[in-house]
């Protein structure tokens, strides 16, 4: 994804403005956690027969301004829920396994966004289950739903941090995507996920 | 999980309860005051046979079946009871002489212990005893395994079951897995709470507050490897305390002295040979044991009937108060209050002095029951 440079980021955080429409979506098909990393047997066994990590496809765009970034991630959500979420992945170092959500040499940097609260959530992942409170980052997140949509923004600020992962105008990064269903009693590992990196280029 | 090196552990004699619910306000004052915890009982007694607390959890799964993790139902706020909203104002002090008590959210549907005293049975062979329940700090806690967290910890000093709020995400894997559904959501601060068995009260010597409070003397505290303390006795020597449904497979570490029953009367209105209490409904509680339990208690309380001696019936009977509190024997006025700052890791792992204070100044730790002064 090409994420464009625009003199101002401050109109492009609300998910419903009309800016975001007249930018190239990336579509990104998605797929279900499988329910074999689920990370515990209760986890497995409750929901092995029961449908999860169903949104088939998430459409991102992003724009910076040189000194913030933000992501757009809209998707298919039948019924409002304060526990809908979706969070993006950056890749901090290394070479980290979206899937298996990085490793102690490859760690994985999360901004996660949740309806029913505000702002987003800083975390930091070496492995399925290992999920921590990642770096302090000046980031932001605002959502709306609408006729069985959901638009979300997060914001972020640029820059390289120790354990956060580096964003700079000028370079490529990695994305992955994460998609919760609140309506239908997803959280933790019960999601959909984007099965791999996206690359992630930041204009000059 | 660690392996547990000693285990504390607590009986309730059922002969004993008398639904007062003096235990469920000791534990209800001490440790469910901050805000988002204002639905929850950690302590609950609710009359037996009965849909229970929360409504129906007999039939919403969890535990193990033959090891192998079972799916469980997230009870509901309203499977809870929610908390009632009573109009005291209005009637104290609203200047209304015929103005009543009643629920200002209107018609409540349910609520702990909702079907009190109702029981089953027709008169005169109508029964019902009183159940209370904690969490049973399980030997093979199946909200721990649950947990994707791994935010559920069972000490190793004493094998009390924690949730540490810091690592919780509020994702209630561990409620739904729970069989015995005696674990809450605090939508306030968005984690899962539950009995901590007093453990602060445990760590200076004093016994849980439910235990303390309790006027029937139904309560006993201590650790199941004190072959001096009452709950070895009762659970090994005389073999008379049982777990609540161990078909769930989670090993309880609360028992239960199952309750005798009056004999059933027949039409001329004598007794008869037939027990009230129905024993398949013990059964369905306490597991098929429970019939060679009754037995035991039965001869031994003919012993004592008899005159003759009987370690269990003393027990059972518990003249001395304090004989009940195995090593948890000090008055909480003996103990000095300890502070946030110097509490060590198990009081810092729930911090509940800490979230009591509104102006989130260190004040000393509340462990000790605003209403006990004994």
């Amino acid at each position: 994804m090409l994420v464009k440079r625009v003199s101002d980021i401050e109109p492009w955080v609300d998910p419903d403005d009309s800016r975001w429409a007249g930018l190239a979506e990336e579509v990104v098909p998605m797929m279900q956690t499988p329910v074999a990393l689920q990370p515990t047997q209760y986890i497995r066994v409750k929901w092995e027969s029961l449908p999860y990590g169903q949104t088939a496809s998430i459409s991102t765009r992003a724009v910076h301004d040189g000194k913030r970034i933000a992501f757009f991630c809209e998707w298919q959500c039948a019924v409002e829920h304060k526990k809908d979420a979706v969070a993006i992945a950056l890749p901090i170092r290394g070479q980290p396994i979206l899937m298996t959500m990085g490793s102690a040499d490859s760690p994985i940097h999360f901004l996660h966004w949740l309806a029913g609260k505000p702002g987003v959530r800083s975390t930091h992942s070496q492995g399925i289950g290992s999920t921590q409170q990642g770096v302090a980052v000046v980031a932001d997140g605002k959502g709306t739903w609408n006729d069985g949509v959901r638009r979300v923004v997060i914001t972020r600020q640029l820059g390289g941090f120790i354990e956060g992962a580096p964003l700079l105008a000028g370079k490529s990064s990695k994305i992955g995507y994460a998609v919760w269903q609140g309506a239908n009693d997803e959280r933790a590992g019960l999601k959909s996920f984007s099965i791999d990196w996206k690359p992630l280029d930041i204009e000059v | 999980m660690a392996k547990i090196k000693r285990q504390v552990a607590m009986i309730m004699d059922l002969n004993k309860c008398i639904g007062c619910q003096t235990c469920t306000i000791a534990c209800k004052t001490l440790w469910t005051r901050r805000k988002g915890m204002e639905h929850m009982l950690w302590n609950t007694v609710n009359t037996n046979p009965g849909t229970g607390t929360p409504l129906n959890y007999e039939t919403m799964g969890g535990g193990f079946k033959n090891g192998a993790a079972q799916p469980g139902v997230l009870p509901t706020r309203k499977d809870w009871g929610d908390r009632f909203d009573m109009n005291y104002e209005e009637v104290f002090y609203g200047g209304d002489k015929d103005k009543t008590l009643e629920d200002r959210r209107g018609d409540p549907q349910g609520g702990s212990n909702w079907d009190e005293d109702v029981g089953e049975g027709d008169y005169p062979n109508n029964y019902y005893f009183y159940l209370p329940r904690i969490c049973n700090h399980c030997t093979h806690p199946a909200c721990l395994e649950a947990c994707p967290r791994k935010a559920i910890e069972k000490r190793e000093e004493d094998g009390i079951v924690l949730i540490n709020e810091k690592k919780c995400r509020g994702y209630q894997f561990c409620a739904e897995a729970c069989p015995y559904k005696k674990i809450y959501f605090n939508e306030e601060e968005g984690v899962s709470q539950k009995c901590i068995f007093c453990l602060p009260r445990l760590q200076e010597g004093v016994a849980n507050a439910c235990a303390r409070q309790c006027p029937g003397r139904v309560r006993f505290v201590g650790y199941l490897d004190d072959p001096e303390g009452p709950i070895h006795k009762l659970v090994y020597k005389h073999k008379v305390a049982l777990a609540l449904h161990p078909e769930y497979e989670t090993q309880p570490n609360v028992f239960y002295v199952p309750p005798m029953s009056p004999p059933k009367i027949d039409a001329e209105g004598n007794p008869t040979d037939e027990s009230r209490i129905p024993p398949e409904y013990l059964e369905f509680l306490f597991g098929p044991e429970v019939h060679a339990v009754m037995a035991r208690v039965d001869a031994e309380r003919a012993k004592k009937m008899r005159g003759e001696e009987s370690e269990l019936m003393d027990l059972l009977i518990s003249r001395k108060w304090q004989d009940m509190f195995g090593p948890f024997t000090k008055s909480p006025a003996e103990v000095e209050r300890i502070s946030v700052a110097n509490s060590d890791q198990a009081v810092s792992v729930f911090d509940p002095a800490v979230q009591y204070t509104p102006d989130n100044e260190i004040h000393p730790v509340q462990f000790i029951n605003p209403l006990e002064d004994r």
